[in-house]
């Protein structure tokens, strides 16, 4: 507990300061952000920029990534523990690798049956978005609205939005929710498969850098060397490479149970827990599309911002308000932040080396990660406005505005209807679902 | 004293009323011939009968079976609209057969992709219910309680949970609801399909009496008629018992989804839809075992009743009051309510063809079916009591009691450990 509550505060701290820029020392005072893809949801800085004058907030669209979960299978601990108990029958275990081992079948244990399920702290991290939203916007949230959710069918999602949403009823009990989580609903909520992602010849090079490049990052540390009495051999049966990334996995998911108080933070050791956030740091670069010369996989994200403009738009119209909710993966997430302009998804280069100082993951899709669209309005006035926050932290997208970080929806959804239209996407049956 | 004993007398009486369905009251209200796809109905005793003096609840444990579903499997949609499509590009379709396509291409066409889905109704069920819950106990939950939900792992269920929570959320903003629906507690939840109890000499006999049953309910000449303009025609591609399976079906299933406002009884007579549910009703009980000679199945539920009676033995030497809450499905609630000895799913006989006279499953396992038992103790006595509520309705144990419809939580125990 004392180690959580030390992080957000100094995560509080980093987050004024932040910009997209990461600087190494900032990652050594926040080992915690290592986990990448796996942090915990660092708090927002809290600072929101107050409405221009006479401007009201009439409608909130979001999406967010289920919060912290297990492991989505149980193979790295597998792996691990059958390679650990291997090299204790032949006798090479130090006493430090008989520690590891135990700590490994103590998680496993605690693992077993929950892969890719939501753990307590998941749960509570989406309570605490949905107060925060709640606080923020109460002369729009208090009113009884009517809130429409909807998620992917994976059940660490489903009870994601249960959890957001009950936490805003007992915030206001007039609240009329509508929750589903239909397969009519997923060709938004998810990478939509049945988009043909068009080849790019700088591809497979790209892959292969990363290929090297993760190989490098995941060479064994000192400590992991110290496990074993004659390392050698026990890298005679031992996938260097798998191993390492097995345990940095491990590592990484620790973070989203703090109730076990297990950490494998010490067989990496500070630099090899930085190594192997950036390994997937660039690797979660590259699978998006979003690293220069790669496949714009990006593009089946469209099929979203065409529901976030379809939507708002449909709102507007109405001349209601309301909230929707829309809840899903690290994996639509990324891609959403990046094709809606987003400083922090944006700017990356094909220089693996150094991509995390610029490209964070961890400002991106750490657990529970979220964007949202608060839009306002004026009494007398036609003009819509709209601010984007990416976890809570306003951001900027890649127009020109009068009142940052307010936008606009004049200029906003032209821009966005113009990116889809010009993509000229092209479906296809899908051959088999790749998830 | 002379009233202690016509009460039980009476009891007798009731639980031979209750438990069945006559034909009247079917033809009454068609919905209840679509057997499990009956949507609930609610409860219809409105006030339930006052505790003891002196006992206040303190403990609920729910078992309920999600909401109103779309079909789990667009088989019967794509069967029908097949049928009625290819006889209608033949020219052979009667304007009512043209009627009915219509109407199923609308049915089909708001199902497509929800295969298994909650309905809105289904949401509404678990919101009515959990308000129902929080206005019949308000003693119990107005106090800032751990509520602990658990739900099996299938979307219709989670989703029922959800809207089942938020409700009491939005009753009692001080409630503590951790909701989960983890593969590690389904032996909790579910029944164990692992529990393979073996197959009974009478086994195939019912389940052949069972088959001839079904193909004499599922005689399609009259529906046949009224779709087609020439039957003989049409027999070269359609298969006329299955089609009125189809047809079946998709009819029970719209009641589930009543915002569309479209409804397909009209292609059955009541005969036929009261023959048809007769063997729906005599396939479930056969199923789950509660015919005398037939397989034991409900035997796989037994790890849920027995979890429900340890956590309640928990929660009452732990003295916190709380709410138990799980979410499952059909196949769980009629054994479960067989096992806790509830009399709605006792009395099967072996004169299958008539079963309904003993045992109907629309009084059992509609959508959002549930079972309650709620826990009362009194200040200064050691003495448990426990009411058992089927579909939100008082019901009643072959146990003795003084306090009728409550039991003594000893002498519950006491049934279950000698009856299974």
């Amino acid at each position: 507990m004392k180690r959580i509550r030390l992080a957000l505060l100094c995560l509080l701290l980093l987050g004024g300061t932040a910009g997209a820029q990461t600087s190494r020392e900032e990652l050594l005072s926040h080992m915690e952000l290592t986990a990448g893809n796996y942090a915990n949801y660092p708090l927002p800085t809290g600072h929101l920029t107050p409405a221009p004058e006479g401007y009201e907030p009439f409608y909130i669209s979001h999406y967010g990534r289920h919060g912290a979960r297990y492991q989505t299978s149980d193979k790295s601990y597998r792996r691990v523990k059958d390679q650990l108990d291997s090299a204790k029958k032949l006798g090479i275990l130090t006493e430090y690798g008989k520690d590891v081992r135990h700590r490994i079948k103590a998680a496993a244990a605690d693992a077993k049956d929950r892969g890719g399920e939501l753990t307590a702290l998941g749960a509570r991290q989406h309570r605490a978005i949905a107060r925060r939203m709640y606080d923020n916007y109460p002369q729009l949230l208090s009113q009884p609205l009517q809130v429409v959710a909807n998620s992917s069918d994976s059940r660490r999602v489903m009870l994601s939005m249960a959890n957001f949403c009950n936490q805003l009823k007992s915030l206001n009990p007039a609240l009329d929710i509508s929750m589903n989580a239909s397969q009519h609903d997923l060709y938004y909520i998810k990478s939509n498969k049945a988009i043909v992602v068009p080849d790019s010849p700088t591809d497979d090079e790209l892959y292969r850098k990363l290929k090297k490049f993760r190989k490098k990052m995941m060479r064994w540390s000192p400590q992991m060397e110290s496990m074993f009495t004659d390392p050698g051999r026990a890298k005679s049966f031992i996938d260097e490479y798998t191993f390492a990334d097995d345990l940095y996995n491990i590592a990484a998911d620790m973070y989203c149970l703090p109730e076990l108080e297990i950490s494998f933070d010490d067989v990496f050791g500070e630099e090899g827990m930085l190594n192997g956030f950036r390994s997937y740091n660039a690797a979660w670069c590259l699978w998006e599309g979003l690293m220069p010369g790669a496949k714009k996989s990006y593009y089946r994200i469209y099929p979203l911002l065409q529901n976030f403009l379809d939507d708002a738009a449909a709102m507007i119209a109405s001349g209601g308000s309301g909230l929707r909710l829309r809840f899903g993966h690290d994996s639509v997430v990324l891609p959403f932040a990046f094709i809606l302009g987003f400083q922090e998804a944006t700017g990356a280069t094909d220089d693996m080396e150094n991509l995390h100082k610029q490209f964070s993951l961890f400002r991106l899709i750490p657990m529970a990660a979220n964007i949202q669209l608060v839009f306002f309005r004026k009494d007398g006035s036609d003009d819509i406005l709209v601010k984007f926050l990416m976890n809570e932290n306003e951001t900027s997208v890649p127009l020109s505005t009068d009142c940052y970080p307010y936008y606009h929806w004049s200029d906003v959804e032209p821009y966005y209807r113009n990116m889809i239209e010009s993509a000229h996407l092209v479906y296809q049956t899908p051959e088999e679902d790749e998830d | 004293m002379k009233t202690k004993l016509l009460i039980p007398l009476l009891l007798l009486l009731c639980a031979g009323a209750a438990a069945q369905t006559s034909k009247k009251e079917l033809c009454k209200d068609l919905g209840r011939t679509g057997s499990n796809y009956f949507a609930y109905p609610g409860p219809t005793q409105k006030a339930l009968t006052p505790a003891p003096a002196g006992y206040e609840p303190f403990y609920i444990s729910h078992y309920g079976r999600h909401g109103s579903r779309y079909m789990t499997d667009n088989k019967y949609y794509v069967r029908a609209i097949g049928a009625l499509d290819s006889a209608a590009r033949l020219g052979l379709l009667t304007p009512y057969g043209q009627d009915v396509l219509d109407r199923l291409q609308k049915g089909y066409a708001d199902a497509w992709n929800r295969d298994g889905d909650l309905t809105a109704l289904g949401g509404r069920q678990h919101r009515e219910i959990a308000h129902r819950m929080y206005e019949r106990f308000p003693s119990l939950l107005s106090q800032p309680l751990q509520v602990d939900a658990r739900s099996s792992t299938v979307g219709r269920c989670m989703l029922s949970m959800f809207y089942f929570c938020q409700e009491l959320q939005g009753q009692n903003p001080e409630l503590q609801i951790r909701m989960d629906a983890s593969k590690r507690d389904m032996k909790f939840v579910v029944e164990d399909k692992g529990v393979k109890p073996r197959k009974t000499d009478r086994h195939k006999e019912y389940y052949q009496r069972l088959e001839a049953m079904q193909d004499k309910a599922h005689n399609p000449a009259r529906l046949l008629k009224t779709l087609f303009t020439d039957v003989d025609k049409a027999s070269a591609f359609v298969d006329g018992p299955k089609l009125m399976e189809a047809l079946y079906n998709v009819a029970e299933d719209l009641q589930n989804v009543p915002e569309l406002g479209i409804s397909l009884l009209d292609v059955f007579t009541k005969d036929e839809l009261f023959n048809m549910w007769t063997c729906y009703n005599a396939s479930w009980l056969l199923d789950c075992g509660l015919v005398p000679g037939s397989t034991p199945m409900y035997l796989q539920q037994k790890i849920v009743r027995d979890s429900i009676e340890s956590i309640a033995d928990r929660v009452i030497r732990d003295g916190k009051p709380t709410v138990s809450l799980r979410f499952s499905h059909d196949s769980s609630v009629l054994p479960l309510a067989y096992l806790i000895g509830m009399k709605e799913a006792q009395g099967g006989r072996p004169d299958i063809e008539h079963l309904y006279k003993y045992i109907s499953i629309d009084k059992l396992i509609p959508m959002a079916a549930n079972i309650q038992l709620v826990f009362y103790r009194k200040d200064g006595s050691d003495d448990i009591l426990v009411k058992f509520l089927l579909n939100e309705n008082e019901t009643t144990l072959p146990i003795k009691t003084d306090v009728a419809p409550y039991y003594h939580w000893q002498d519950v125990k006491a049934y279950w450990e000698k009856s299974f």
